[in-house]
């Protein structure tokens, strides 16, 4: 799999590292039932076809990207900067 | 020394010649890093613009002036080469300003077999038409670190940037791979 780092041009994706579907949310996991803050920590929806993740780019210019990309296929449609995008 | 900074010692062996390939260290160059703070990459450029006669490249390139260099290593980031820390001082209202000479071992790799050589290396387009003169990438050579910087055309030549701490890792791959 190669991703089109928008800084770098494309790359090899042992360059990055995958940090999970993108947005993120904080966790709510003070004053709920422990399952629900179990789940709210460690489940994750890894819905099958097209999906934006973040990845960091470690390995080149150290920047998170936004990465939209199908988890079926793992067809890279794009990505860009993650700053500035929320 | 006289103008007040301590140069490094060299962190490479040596390299024997090859035919067509010449690796040889650059030892006692000034490298600074130079990150624009939170929003103010526009005047980091008109800065660098009036001070040291530079355009500032946009993405990853390599722009020389007449006593200095700027690599593009990252969104706002840049290695400055050639000039002491202390000759970016109008620089340090808008950006970060680190002295990292100590902290990275420089390769220069010149002649038509430094290309073929790096093309078992690096997994990006070495081409002249996707990597010419002025072209930079910050990428991977055996699981370690590098900023690859295409300086000459003809000869190829090439500067490779490496965080001191790995430059043996490096070099002991360089010495395999050059047979």
């Amino acid at each position: 799999m190669r991703i089109l780092c928008p800084y770098c041009g494309e790359r090899d994706a042992h360059e990055f590292s995958i940090r999970g579907e993108a947005p993120m949310t904080r966790p709510v996991v003070i004053g709920v039932p422990m399952a629900e803050a179990v789940a709210a920590l460690h489940d994750r929806r890894n819905p099958p076809g097209r999906t934006r993740e973040f990845w960091y780019h470690g390995a080149g210019c150290r920047s998170w990207l936004l990465v939209d990309r199908d988890l079926r296929t793992h067809e890279v449609f794009g990505a860009t900067l993650a700053s500035g995008a929320f | 020394m006289s103008d007040g900074w301590t140069r490094p010692a060299p962190a490479f062996p040596a390299f024997p010649p090859r035919p067509g390939l010449a690796v040889e260290e650059i030892v006692g160059r000034s490298i600074v890093t130079v990150v624009a703070r939170a929003g103010q990459e526009a005047a980091l450029r008109a800065v660098v613009e009036t001070a040291l006669g530079v355009l500032l490249p946009e993405g990853p390139r390599r722009v020389a002036g007449q006593e200095i260099a700027f690599i593009g290593i990252g969104p706002g980031k840049w290695l400055a080469i050639g000039l002491p820390v202390a000759a970016l001082a109008p620089l340090a209202d808008v950006a970060a300003i680190v002295d990292q000479s100590g902290a990275y071992g420089v390769l220069s790799l010149t002649g038509a077999g430094a290309r073929r050589l790096l093309g078992r290396a690096v997994a990006i387009d070495l081409d002249d038409a996707a990597f010419g003169a002025g072209s930079v990438a910050t990428t991977i050579i055996e699981h370690v670190g590098v900023t690859l910087v295409r300086t000459a055309a003809t000869p190829p030549a090439y500067e490779l940037y490496v965080v001191r701490s790995y430059a043996r890792s490096l070099a002991h791959w360089l010495h395999e791979t050059m047979g």
